[in-house]
């Protein structure tokens, strides 16, 4: 069997990978798929665990989590078009209208 | 007893109604205020008859404070001290009240004026009238707030502002001391009431309590503390300088406060309280030195002054020395009868020299007056008979009562001999500035400016019905006293309250004998001690009756140089007081500048308390709280502000960066720990 420990693994690796593109990368679209990434290592990560402890629960939570996702990307798409509507850019590093 | 909470609570409903309804009965408070204060008079004469005729009262009315272990109640004590006192207080201020229609017609604060004396009128016969200390202290305190009220009473000039601060300043020095006798008081007997201490502090003759490392009687400390009290009050030497200030104030209160009343408060606490003051040697010495001094100190600066309300203020604090030596020697019948005399002769003086300075148009140098007869002469005569009175010449009352201290002085062993010899020359000064006075003001050259010549007239009835009222009594009250014919009544009234069975009254003559008898026991010299013992018992044993009489022609001769000195210098315009001044310029220059005591004390009093209030604001206040503390805390928070606000840069990547790192490390941590 594989064990646990390697899905949990994959999980985190997946997760990290995904915080740093939240974080280095300069197109909005760009961090909107690490966030996706972000959301789908934690379904991973249930998954894991639902087979693990024989329990379905987890499972189950991964459709609260699937939904929310899909929810999230359709708002962040629109504040997406608002801001290239109103700033011709989606480059994250010109949008810091609340600096200092 | 209803009558006993009548007297003083008559002129407290004067000072309630004049004080609350001044707006609808401008200039009218008369009405009120003086038929209610003869009224108080009427119940103390009544009270008086009562009292000769053996009926006193002490009780307690109510529970002021039940605290625990310390209790306090209002009560009333009425004895023949009391009743003397009762009648002077309404007699004065009854005359007063009445002068005061005349003098202060037309002023802007007549009837605020009216209701402040008839306050105090109310505080000084509570005071005198307690049973307990702490009621006294009520009394001490009001009276003199009315004298900070009433000095100040014409508040747009500086001079009065000035004068009423150093008033109640002094005072509340001498009351600081005054409180903590009381508390002393408390501590050691465990009540404030009059009876029970009187009764118990006997037991506590010998106790001492430790001082600066070694152990002082408490009797002792509480007799001082005490003392303080009344040497703020009564303008002894070293708080005095607040009464020539005082002058500041109208007339009417200089003469009812400063002369007859506040200022004997003083000498009745330490009358009253002659049980405590009794067991201890070492009090009685200090108060009839400072008596004595205060005596001799005020009497040579009212040599030379020129305002003559001055004159008569330092001529106060020179008589309230005899009466203070007085105590201090025992003699406490002696003072309070020239309390009494004083009151009403001082009183008089006062009046009167503010009838003239009313008719002069509000002069009061008497180097612009002279000849002033010819425009007054109920004034005239009423002054000179106070002035008669104060002198010490026969028939006039301050005649016997100057004469009984002096006596009881003289009567007091080696000690008392001396400050007999003082009390002499201080009458000698006494009827030399008195007379000096009289004679510039109402005959000498005519210095009086042609305006106010024309202007000057007698005073009207409301002044003059109190004039003679007192000149009479300056006469007539004396007789009363006398040891010569007749019973001597004073003696015969108040000696019971002070050889009681709660007196502690020490053996004749003891106190000052006993004084000097340790300082001569110390130098090894007990032989003279005793002697000394012995003949002031034998002089009061009564055997000197000549010897009584021999000193008393001799104080009226001195007396009687006195006013023939200031009769040749004075009575016809001369150069030779010019020419002594000049001689003596130094000595002069001292007396007239009341020997730079003010200076002193602004020196090394004023000045440094005031430079550390400037301190304490420009430094203290405006700098470090105002600019370090409070403006601090605004700037540093703004600092901070300008510091951590380039952590805001705007980009959401760096606030995802920093929320990722913090929950990363909190994990972590969580983790490893």
């Amino acid at each position: 069997m594989v064990p646990l420990s390697a899905y949990v693994i994959l999980s985190a690796l997946i997760f990290f990978i995904g915080v740093v593109g939240v974080v280095t990368r300069r197109s909005i679209i760009v961090i909107l798929l690490s966030i996706e990434l972000m959301l789908n290592a934690v379904n991973i990560n249930f998954v894991a665990f639902a087979h693990h402890l024989e329990s379905i629960t987890g499972q189950v939570f991964v459709f609260f989590t699937l939904t929310v996702a899909a929810a999230e990307v359709a708002v962040g798409l629109a504040l997406l078009i608002a801001i290239y509507r109103n700033r011709r850019t989606v480059n994250v590093e010109e949008l810091d209208l609340m600096k200092w | 007893m209803l009558t006993y909470l009548l007297i003083p609570l008559m002129p407290f409903a004067g000072f309630l109604i004049a004080g609350l309804f001044q707006r609808w009965m401008r200039g009218k408070t008369h009405w009120v205020c003086v038929p209610l204060v003869f009224a108080s008079l009427a119940l103390s004469l009544k009270v008086f008859v009562d009292v000769a005729a053996g009926h006193t009262a002490y009780f307690d009315l109510y529970t002021w404070i039940p605290s625990g272990d310390f209790t306090a109640s209002v009560g009333i004590m009425v004895d023949s001290l009391t009743a003397s006192m009762l009648v002077l207080v309404t007699l004065v201020s009854s005359l007063v009240h009445l002068y005061t229609v005349g003098y202060m017609r037309g002023d802007k604060g007549y009837d605020r004026f009216f209701a402040y004396i008839s306050l105090f009128t109310f505080s000084m016969l509570v005071l005198v009238m307690s049973n307990n200390f702490l009621q006294l202290f009520f009394g001490w305190e009001m009276v003199g707030l009315c004298s900070y009220l009433l000095i100040v009473h014409w508040y747009d000039r500086p001079a009065a502002t000035a004068a009423s601060f150093k008033a109640f300043i002094q005072n509340r020095v001498g009351d600081f001391g005054f409180a903590l006798g009381v508390i002393l008081i408390w501590v050691t007997v465990g009540s404030v009431d009059y009876q029970t201490v009187f009764a118990a502090i006997g037991d506590h003759t010998a106790d001492t309590i430790p001082f600066f490392g070694t152990e002082v009687r408490v009797v002792t400390v509480i007799a001082l503390l005490l003392f303080v009290g009344a040497v703020g009050k009564s303008a002894q030497f070293l708080l005095h300088s607040w009464l020539p200030d005082a002058m500041e104030g109208p007339t009417p209160i200089s003469a009812l406060i400063h002369a007859a009343t506040m200022v004997t408060a003083g000498i009745f606490m330490v009358s009253r309280n002659h049980p405590i003051f009794n067991l201890s040697d070492t009090a009685m010495g200090t108060v009839a030195v400072v008596g004595a001094f205060t005596a001799f100190f005020g009497a040579t600066i009212a040599l030379t002054q020129n305002d003559i309300k001055k004159v008569v203020a330092y001529s106060t604090m020179s008589q309230l020395g005899y009466m203070v030596m007085a105590c201090g020697l025992g003699a406490y019948v002696a003072g309070m009868f020239h309390l009494l005399t004083h009151g009403v002769f001082k009183a008089l003086l006062f009046l009167a020299a503010g009838s003239v300075i009313h008719a002069l148009s509000a002069e009061q140098d008497i180097r612009k007056m002279g000849q002033v007869k010819k425009y007054m002469p109920t004034t005239y005569w009423t002054m000179l008979w106070g002035s008669l009175a104060l002198a010490g010449i026969f028939p006039f009352a301050g005649f016997f009562s100057k004469d009984e201290i002096l006596w009881q002085a003289f009567a007091s062993g080696t000690f008392g001999k001396f400050m007999w010899l003082i009390g002499v020359i201080v009458a000698f000064m006494t009827a030399f500035y008195t007379f000096r006075v009289f004679f510039l003001v109402f005959h000498g050259a005519d210095n009086v400016e042609e305006e106010v010549g024309h202007h000057a007239h007698e005073s009207p009835w409301v002044i003059t019905v109190p004039l003679v009222t007192l000149a009479v009594g300056s006469l007539v009250v004396g007789w009363l006293g006398n040891p010569m014919f007749g019973p001597n009544y004073v003696h015969e009234f108040l000696s019971p309250v002070f050889t009681s069975a709660t007196s502690h009254v020490p053996a004749a003559g003891h106190a000052a004998a006993g004084l000097v008898a340790d300082a001569f026991a110390a130098g090894g010299m007990e032989a003279t001690g005793e002697m000394a013992g012995e003949m002031a018992g034998a002089a009061e044993g009564g055997h000197s009756k000549v010897l009584e009489m021999f000193l008393m022609l001799f104080s009226l001769a001195v007396a009687g140089a006195g006013i023939w000195l200031a009769y040749q210098w004075y009575y016809r315009p001369s150069p030779v007081p010019a020419r002594v001044a000049e001689s003596y310029k130094g000595l002069h220059a001292g007396s007239l500048n009341k020997w730079y005591w003010d200076e002193l004390y602004d020196a090394v009093f004023t000045r440094p308390t005031l430079r550390l209030a400037d301190r304490l604001w420009r430094i203290a206040d405006e700098i470090v709280i105002d600019k370090v503390l409070v403006d601090g805390v605004g700037i540093t928070t703004k600092i901070g502000g300008e510091i951590l606000k380039f952590f805001q840069t705007g980009r959401v990547q760096h606030y995802a960066m920093v929320m990722s790192l913090g929950i990363f490390f909190i994990v972590g941590g969580f983790f490893l720990f």
